[in-house]
């Protein structure tokens, strides 16, 4: 009887803690989300990143952007994710790089000029909230372009092609 | 008796719940319809067939809603467009007292609306209808084309079947070896006749008279691509409203690719729609004069110098760019219109012989007055959806 009452608070201990460690996780880490970037182009190492890799990389962040839309109100947010240089850099983009193209997952595309990349992110976060909670279908990672209109704010970005 | 009693109980039990039933069911119909009293409007059809819109017609537009000042309001143009009508100069409204209204549309389309109440709120003033009727420009008379035809027409000259779901109407063209789609953002027709009385475009007045082509509602960029490719309306390719950028239906390039024919886009710095089964190639502002029409030339020749794909699609942008910022007219904008008319010459003296070339715009502009723009597009206005159309062999 004692053995068997051991084992229900044993088991309820186990519950409390893996539900523990769960909310924890839900708090602070990334969720877990089945998304890769390529990087490919004109790059020394062609890269796949996953949703995770980048959340484990440096998160940058940037504060009160002007988000200049071609429809509706501008908006100011902060956002916060990877610098793009830093992906660029590990891709090992040529030094000579003129442009990017930034492909998303429903087909959209845009060229965007190495001087309009200065300061970009490939962002994670809106404020504090995980974009694919906050907006999925703006999600789960977005390019923003700092001082950049918006139609450069890639959103569901999938690749970054490396233009020379 | 006891078995009289026992059976008169039960009866007496059943009216009880009876009305408690027709109580609650009267409690249910007031509280879903007593505070939403139904209305009813009619809108005459272009044929004269009477449009019914009440609450439930109105419902089912909910995708199309728009937030105004903090409410959810759905366009009245969703409901001319529902009823049939393609382009709109005049719109009358008829109250319940046979109060009539009339609204310039190129003026009044904008801040248009339809209240759940069943009132329309047309300039910030909020009124009761019963009927509504349109006036269309003259100009609808001599519409000879839809952007719709655009697909069915192309497939044709290359000997394809016409993509799935066309509607468009296959226009008598010459077969070609090759087809160019040549795409003018933001031409609208009604620009191009004033474009060829100012002297503006010597190229492509040299072409001939354009068909007077319409293209479809809501024209915007995105939407009218996916007509174009489609050959069929927005609401069967599935582009019904602005930031939809792809269509799961069948496209012109979908068949040409199939059939094993090359396609090939050249584009501005972005992709508007999604032009899968073509390789595409973007041409951004590399040279950082502001404008992407220059790169676009360039990247077209360079096609055209490695050999002419079977199906050719250029996108020039900066009349539209223009057209936004400054607005029709302007000297910058007629500035760009000479510009990507001069560029329009080049690229045909380039093509090589036996090409069938489509040269039409998505849609137009009208004047606006708005924070950053003086021209913008979207409205069932003439200067929006009179587009002009060319067919030329070359």
């Amino acid at each position: 009887m004692k053995h068997r009452s051991s084992l229900r608070f044993l088991g309820v201990v186990v519950l409390l803690g893996t539900l523990l460690v769960a909310g924890l996780a839900g708090c602070g880490g990334a969720p877990k989300v089945d998304w890769d970037l390529t990087v490919s182009g004109a790059v020394d190492n062609p890269l796949t990143l996953a949703y995770g890799d980048l959340a484990k990389m440096d998160q940058m962040d940037l504060s009160d952007i002007l988000m200049e839309k071609s429809l509706g109100e501008d908006e100011v947010g902060s956002w916060s994710g990877v610098a793009v240089d830093q992906v660029l850099e590990q891709a090992g983009a040529s030094s000579g790089y003129v442009s990017v193209t930034a492909l998303a997952a429903d087909g959209y595309a845009i060229e965007v000029s190495r001087d309009e990349l200065q300061g970009a992110i490939v962002a994670l976060k809106k404020g504090d909230e995980w974009i694919t909670e906050a907006e999925p279908d703006k999600g789960p990672i977005r390019m923003v372009c700092p001082q950049t209109p918006a139609n450069r704010w890639v959103f569901q970005l999938q690749e970054i092609q490396v233009n020379e | 008796m006891n078995t009289q009693h026992a059976t008169r109980k039960p009866h007496l039990d059943d009216t009880v719940s009876k009305c408690h039933f027709a109580l609650l069911a009267a409690a249910l119909l007031f509280a879903l319809f007593g505070c939403r009293p139904a209305w009813q409007v009619t809108l005459a059809g272009p044929d004269g067939q009477p449009f019914v819109v009440d609450r439930g017609v109105l419902e089912g537009w909910g995708d199309f809603v728009e937030e105004v000042d903090g409410r959810q309001l759905v366009p009245l143009e969703r409901a001319l467009v529902a009823g049939g009508h393609l382009v709109i100069d005049q719109l009358v409204t008829v109250g319940p007292d046979e109060t009539h209204r009339e609204f310039e549309w190129t003026t009044a389309s904008g801040d248009a609306w339809w209240l759940d109440d069943g009132r329309l709120e047309i300039g910030g003033e909020v009124f009761p209808v019963s009927h509504l009727e349109v006036r269309p420009p003259a100009l609808l008379g001599q519409a000879q084309a839809s952007i719709t035809d655009v697909a069915p027409t192309a497939a044709r000259a290359l000997g394809l079947p016409a993509p799935a779901r066309a509607t468009g109407r296959t226009l008598e063209v010459p077969p070609a070896r090759h087809v160019l789609l040549l795409f003018l953002d933001g031409f609208g027709y009604v620009r191009y006749t004033e474009a060829v009385q100012e002297g503006l475009i010597p190229h492509l007045a040299a072409l001939g008279e354009p068909l007077v082509g319409l293209t479809t509602y809501p024209p915007v960029t995105s939407a009218s691509t996916a007509s174009l490719l489609t050959g069929a309306p927005p609401d069967v390719h599935g582009a019904d409203r602005r930031g939809i950028r792809k269509t799961e239906v069948e496209t012109l390039f979908d068949v040409a690719a199939a059939a094993g024919l090359r396609v090939v886009a050249v584009e501005g710095e972005a992709l508007a729609f999604n032009l899968r089964s073509a390789e595409a190639q973007l041409s951004g502002d590399r040279d950082g004069d502001g404008g992407t029409d220059d790169n676009v030339l360039a990247n077209a020749l360079a096609v055209l110098e490695a050999g002419m794909p079977d199906l050719f699609y250029v996108h020039f942008h900066g009349i539209d760019d223009a057209g936004h910022t400054y607005g029709p007219g302007a000297p910058e904008e007629r500035k760009k219109i000479r510009e990507v008319d001069a560029e329009v010459g080049q690229l045909i003296e380039a093509l090589p012989p036996d090409t069938l070339v489509f040269i039409f715009a998505d849609h137009g502009m009208h004047h606006v007055d708005e924070l950053g723009r003086l021209g913008n597009h979207g409205h069932l206005v003439a200067r929006d959806m009179f587009v002009p159309i060319w067919v030329v062999s070359r």
